[in-house]
């Protein structure tokens, strides 16, 4: 068992069926199923207090459940202390030991399963290659700067190669440019170890960046679950499109519907094709939503999808949003990647048409 | 340097204060350490300066005893009431906050509350029974009364230390497959040992010091320092007793400065 669990040369399955968590009056998870694959990079990602953490807590063994089973591989891992699960985590905070050297940090797991001391050594030389500290096995933990400090904590969780890694928003600490080299990183040492990564973060670039499935959560509960591509150009729900990037909600009614498309009449009148949740069928009044990337401003014309009056233009540097405000009182933006001449061709009070190719809207569950 | 207008120092009256509270603090025990290098007889008359005291109390058989017994008694008692603190500071620190946690702070506590005096007369009509059943009149009666009364001293340092330690290394320790055990060996009880020193060294002093509980407790022939020097008051008083304080001062203020040299390699 022992042996198996730390020589794994792949990543873990975790299931989690039916997990329901209560703090005395204050449900923190709500009825959570989930599946995650082996050597996947898996993100819970919603705002604070949407019980991800916790869930993540209930994999490592820290909280336990009040219903439902945490599987790792099939079997149900429950009841196991955390000791007792081939599972590793990198905390917030690091949580380095901060009397011990940055070897001994890293080691520190093999050693307490009581591997040779050839053994530990090597493991750890080949850790601090894997994330650049060579030399700096015999520093103390509290003279790293944060980024590094990062690193290690990475190197210790990872050391005794555990089935399943957890990262509780490892990165929040560490400024922007650290931030985005280190979101890099970490997809790259999935990739070469091949361990499951569960990662948890509020930050939806984060989670779009490096993650192979996100799991969208809110109040307790799973929103949503898919790709990157999926929880962005298909979220299903008002919550997801909301949380993730900027998005255009417009009210539509339902007009036709064949196979996986269905056709919506706008406010203006217009009619434009939208694609829908699979485990719906769409009918009567429906919101719709439309990325701002994904719409174009320019002149009205008896064609367009929907009109509007120019309320305001802000320069992003390589983006400009242009805000308007559609006959209908309903506000709107659409966001254009600005050309060398600096200038996006509107001015406040102009009256433009705006227009999306078929496939980008997206019909939400009620 | 520049000094505000509102800094302490400058407030009237400052300089004086603080000569006055000096003296008031260091003066009688300047005095005592002068005076155990009199050459006279007398406690009060100067008569020229000689180490003599130092070498008679060093050379009187009941100095030496007293002063080992005491040793010996403060040794026992720092270690039993380290090890009962730190187990205290433990369970009151390391669980889920519940009812009747304040009383337990209470009783842990409560040496440092209850007079000291009646602690002594009860340890005194407590073991006096036990002894008579018994027939046992060892040491072991004024290590266990010193012990009681010294964990409160113990307890308060490690409590505080426990109380700002981070939680997450003990759960880090964890997630990397250390049992209860290996977690507190290697990871709480290393950031604990600036504490537990701290702890035991009080203990060690408190118990050193005491006077009332040791007099109640003691069976005949187990003087320790301080009664020894108590008895000695109602014979004739040389300086000898100054000597043996000025050691006490000696010893006490080089365990302090041990204890601050190694908290600060520490940090």
């Amino acid at each position: 068992m022992t042996e198996s669990r730390t020589t794994a040369a792949h990543g873990g399955a975790i299931g989690l069926h039916g997990i329901k968590k209560w703090f005395g009056n204050f449900q923190a998870v709500d009825n959570v199923t989930l599946d995650i694959r082996p050597n996947e990079f898996f993100t819970l990602l919603g705002p604070s207090g949407c019980g991800k953490t916790t869930l993540l807590r209930m994999i490592a063994g820290f909280e336990m459940p009040t219903e439902g089973q945490v599987l790792l591989d099939g079997a149900d891992i429950s009841g196991l202390l955390p000791n007792q699960r081939p599972v590793n985590t990198v905390f917030q905070n690091y949580a380095l030991f901060p009397h011990l050297t940055v070897a001994e940090n890293i080691g520190f797991g093999l050693k307490m399963l009581g591997r040779p001391k050839a053994e530990i050594t090597s493991v750890v030389n080949d850790m601090l290659k894997l994330v650049h500290l060579d030399g700096r096995g015999h520093n103390p933990v509290t003279q790293l700067s944060g980024g590094q400090q990062q690193r290690v904590a990475l190197a210790r969780a990872l050391a005794p190669r555990p089935k399943v890694l957890l990262l509780d928003e490892p990165l929040s600490a560490l400024d922007l440019k650290l931030r985005k080299s280190m979101q890099i990183e970490l997809k790259r040492l999935q990739l070469e170890t091949g361990i499951t990564f569960v990662f948890v973060t509020h930050d939806q670039e984060e989670a779009l960046t490096m993650s192979d499935r996100i799991a969208v959560m809110s109040a307790g509960t799973v929103r949503q679950v898919g790709s990157p591509w999926d929880i962005y150009d298909r979220p299903a729900e008002r919550f997801v499109a909301d949380f993730i990037g900027e998005t255009n909600f417009l009210s539509a009614d339902v007009v036709s519907v064949a196979d996986n498309r269905a056709r919506v009449r706008l406010s203006s009148g217009a009619e434009i094709s939208a694609s829908f949740p699979a485990d719906v069928t769409p009918s009567g009044s429906v919101t719709v939503v439309v990325r701002p990337e994904h719409a174009r401003a320019g002149a009205p014309t008896d064609t367009s999808a929907l009109r509007g009056v120019v309320h305001d233009i802000v320069y992003l540097g390589t983006d400009t949003h242009v805000h308007v405000h559609l006959d209908d009182g309903s506000a709107f933006m659409v966001r254009q990647q600005n050309a060398r001449s600096g200038h996006c061709g509107f001015s406040k009070g102009d009256t433009v048409g705006i227009d999306f190719s078929d496939d980008v809207a997206q019909i939400l569950r009620d | 340097m520049f000094r505000s207008r509102f800094d302490i120092k400058s407030q009237p009256g400052f300089g004086f204060i603080t000569l006055f509270t000096f003296f008031a603090l260091y003066l009688p025990i300047g005095a005592l350490v002068v005076y155990s290098f009199n050459d006279a007889e007398s406690l009060s008359q100067w008569g020229g300066f000689s180490g003599r005291w130092f070498v008679a109390a060093w050379q009187n058989s009941a100095v030496q005893d007293a002063a080992i017994r005491s040793l010996i008694i403060a040794l026992w008692a720092a270690s039993l009431a380290t090890i009962a603190a730190l187990m205290a500071a433990l369970a009151t620190t390391r669980t889920a906050p519940y009812r009747g946690q304040t009383l337990k702070y209470a009783m842990i506590n409560q040496p440092l509350m209850v007079p000291e005096i009646v602690t002594a007369v009860a340890l005194l009509i407590v073991f006096s029974r036990i002894k008579v059943w018994t027939g046992y009149s060892g040491l072991g009666y004024l290590v266990l009364a010193h012990t009681a009364f010294c964990i409160p001293f113990a307890y308060l340092p490690i409590r505080a230390r426990l109380e700002s330690m981070d939680l997450t290394l003990e759960r880090a320790a964890a997630d990397l497959y250390a049992s209860r055990w290996q977690t507190f060996r290697h990871v709480t009880l290393p950031l604990l040992r600036p504490a537990v020193i701290a702890g035991f060294m009080l203990a060690f002093v408190i118990s050193l010091d005491d006077v009332v509980i040791t007099e109640f407790v003691k069976s005949g022939g187990q003087d320790t320092l301080p009664t020894y020097m108590l008895g000695q008051l109602r014979r004739e008083t040389t300086p000898e007793i100054n000597a043996i304080a000025t050691v006490f001062l000696a010893l006490s203020t080089v365990l302090v400065v041990i204890f601050f040299f190694i908290n600060r390699k520490k940090q």
